[in-house]
């Protein structure tokens, strides 16, 4: 698991706590992102995104700050779900290693009822803003970049059998785009999110939900030759990032 | 390139990912293909090989800060309107089909969404625009008077040549206006020359590509340019060769009408009537050291900027 990186000062407390060696899955966060204009809470989004991504990870999560004033931040509600433990600065060891003891003895459970919610609500505010990146005209826009080049030569692969030794050439250019395309940070950090909701009432979540599972099958190198499935993969692909552009922001 | 293909050019940033998966399907329809990246690029091959491209596919949308393809499709329209442009969306989006609405009142043949672009249809598409313009060109031709034909002295024979069995030529002679004093002067002349045929061949249009030939022949030495311009004009019988001189002539004349097309205009011209030069000047003309002939086959660009003549 790779810990966030922290302040040297808080580094050197916990290496004094001992906590790193008592308990190594334990993940600390400083509640001030460096770098970030907005000193109050800055790093609470770094510890959303960790906590959908990692649940079952005990987290602590340090502040000069106290609880209070961090909790108007708090759009989620991270900080009062279990599995992460607010500790106020300056703290002693004792106080690090008991909440340490604390977490590790009653780690969040992803079949939770409240990490439900959080996970939903968290999941589907960050995908609506990072979603916007794969409609038309953006930066990664799904049929311009790689869906329109890949079908066409996956048309020509079905169309043309007798002309494989030219159209296996095109198809394999435009398979290694879409690759590249799937790899990209951006997108990748999309499936991880949209990987962690399942079997949600919400239709937007349900929609991501299904792009990003086309995404993982188109992205498998087992799939490459099913030409026929590919090309329906696209199409629904396409659907999803159509319907995604359409709906409205509640 | 395969002769009686017809040319299409794709106006689209992102051609370069799928236009050479398009390029079996339009091997077979008989089409070839280029591209431009923006719609400067687009427009700046139009002026060089407007003559020679059949239909313009054009995107919709370009990146912010560009010119975008509402806006070119104008441009296209304005300068070369015969030729059917096809718009290319990939969205599907209410305020993007407004868009394409508007397009269409503006000129568009149709346009093709790309999530479902089906290359057969693309091109069974662009197929039926070349036929629809091909009969507005003949729509024109029937309802132009009578008196509008036969503008220049023109010689008509019978002729075996591909499909067609008739043709027909017409011509003019042409000295350059001024006498250069120098060397650059002489350069300048040359270059205002070569621009004036482009201008003309710009100028000349027809749905049938093989239907007409133009020979540009022309010496320029002792600080003098001659140029012999023969128009050839085939048909595959004489309504339909009637109708080319007509189309044809009725663009050369608007072209001369129009200050002969280049305020550089080097030439004095005179419309050749005499049948024997005109016979001769097509088969050959010694003493004219140059040919310049219409239609110079193009080559597909690949991914270089360049366009290139083969």
């Amino acid at each position: 698991m790779n810990q966030p990186t922290l302040h040297t000062g808080l580094a050197h407390l916990l290496e004094a706590s001992g906590v790193k060696s008592q308990y190594p899955d334990v993940v600390c966060f400083l509640a001030y992102h460096q770098g970030s204009q907005d000193v109050v809470g800055s790093n609470l989004k770094q510890l959303v995104k960790f906590r959908l991504l990692h649940p079952e990870t005990p987290v602590l999560f340090f502040s000069f700050l106290p609880l209070e004033t961090l909790l108007p931040k708090d759009d989620f509600g991270v900080l009062k779900l279990s599995g992460a433990e607010f500790i106020q600065l300056p703290c002693s060891n004792v106080t690090i290693l008991q909440a340490a003891a604390n977490q590790c003895a009653k780690p969040l459970s992803v079949r939770d009822a409240a990490w439900k919610a959080f996970s939903e609500r968290a999941c589907k505010s960050l995908l609506t803003e990072k979603i916007k990146i794969i409609n038309h005209k953006q930066e990664l826009a799904f049929v311009n970049k790689v869906g329109l080049g890949l079908r066409l030569s996956i048309e020509q692969v079905i169309n043309y059998p007798e002309q494989r030794s030219t159209t296996l050439v095109n198809f394999n250019k435009s398979y290694a785009s879409m690759l590249a395309y799937v790899q990209n940070p951006q997108i990748t950090e999309i499936i991880e999110l949209g990987n962690i909701v399942q079997d949600s009432n919400d239709s937007f979540l349900n929609i991501v939900s299904k792009l990003v599972q086309d995404f993982v099958w188109i992205a498998d190198t087992s799939n490459k030759e099913n030409f026929t499935d590919l090309r329906a993969t696209i199409y629904r692909i396409q659907d999803s990032v159509s319907i995604l552009e359409k709906l409205k922001p509640e | 390139m395969e002769q009686n293909s017809r040319n299409i050019l794709f106006i689209d940033d992102h051609s370069e990912q799928y236009l050479a998966n398009l390029e079996i399907a339009a091997k077979s329809a008989r089409f070839n293909l280029f591209s431009a990246d923006n719609v400067l690029e687009g427009l700046e091959f139009l002026d060089d090989y407007a003559t020679v491209i059949d239909a313009v596919i054009l995107d919709l949308g370009f990146p912010k800060g560009e010119m975008q393809g509402t806006e070119a499709l104008q441009k296209i329209k304005k300068k070369y309107a015969h030729l059917p442009v096809i718009m290319l969306t990939d969205s599907d989006t209410a305020a993007d089909l407004e868009r394409v609405v508007d397009c269409m009142k503006k000129g568009a043949y149709n346009y093709v969404g790309k999530k479902t672009l089906n290359p057969v249809y693309l091109f069974q598409l662009v197929d039926n625009a070349l036929q629809q313009s091909q009969l507005v060109s003949y729509t024109k031709a029937a309802n132009r008077p009578a008196n509008a034909t036969g503008t220049f002295f023109t010689v008509k024979q019978d002729y075996d040549y591909s499909r067609f069995r008739k043709r027909a030529l017409f011509g003019f002679d042409l000295s350059s206006v001024s006498k250069p004093t120098d060397e650059k002067d002489e350069l300048q002349l040359k270059s205002n020359a070569l621009a004036w045929h482009e201008n003309l061949l710009k100028s000349v249009s027809t749905p049938f590509r093989d239907s007409l030939q133009i020979n540009l022949k022309y010496i320029a030495e002792k600080g003098t340019l001659k140029c012999r311009i023969i128009f050839s004009v085939y048909g595959e019988d004489d309504e339909k060769m009637q109708q080319r001189i007509a189309d044809t002539q009725h663009d050369v004349k608007a072209f001369f009408n129009g200050g002969n097309g280049d305020k550089t205009n080097p030439y004095l011209f005179e419309c050749i009537s005499d049948e024997t030069t005109l016979k001769d000047s097509v088969e050959f003309a010694s003493g004219y050291k140059y040919n310049l002939f219409f239609r110079s086959p193009l080559k597909v660009r690949n991914r270089g900027r360049r366009f290139h003549r083969i």
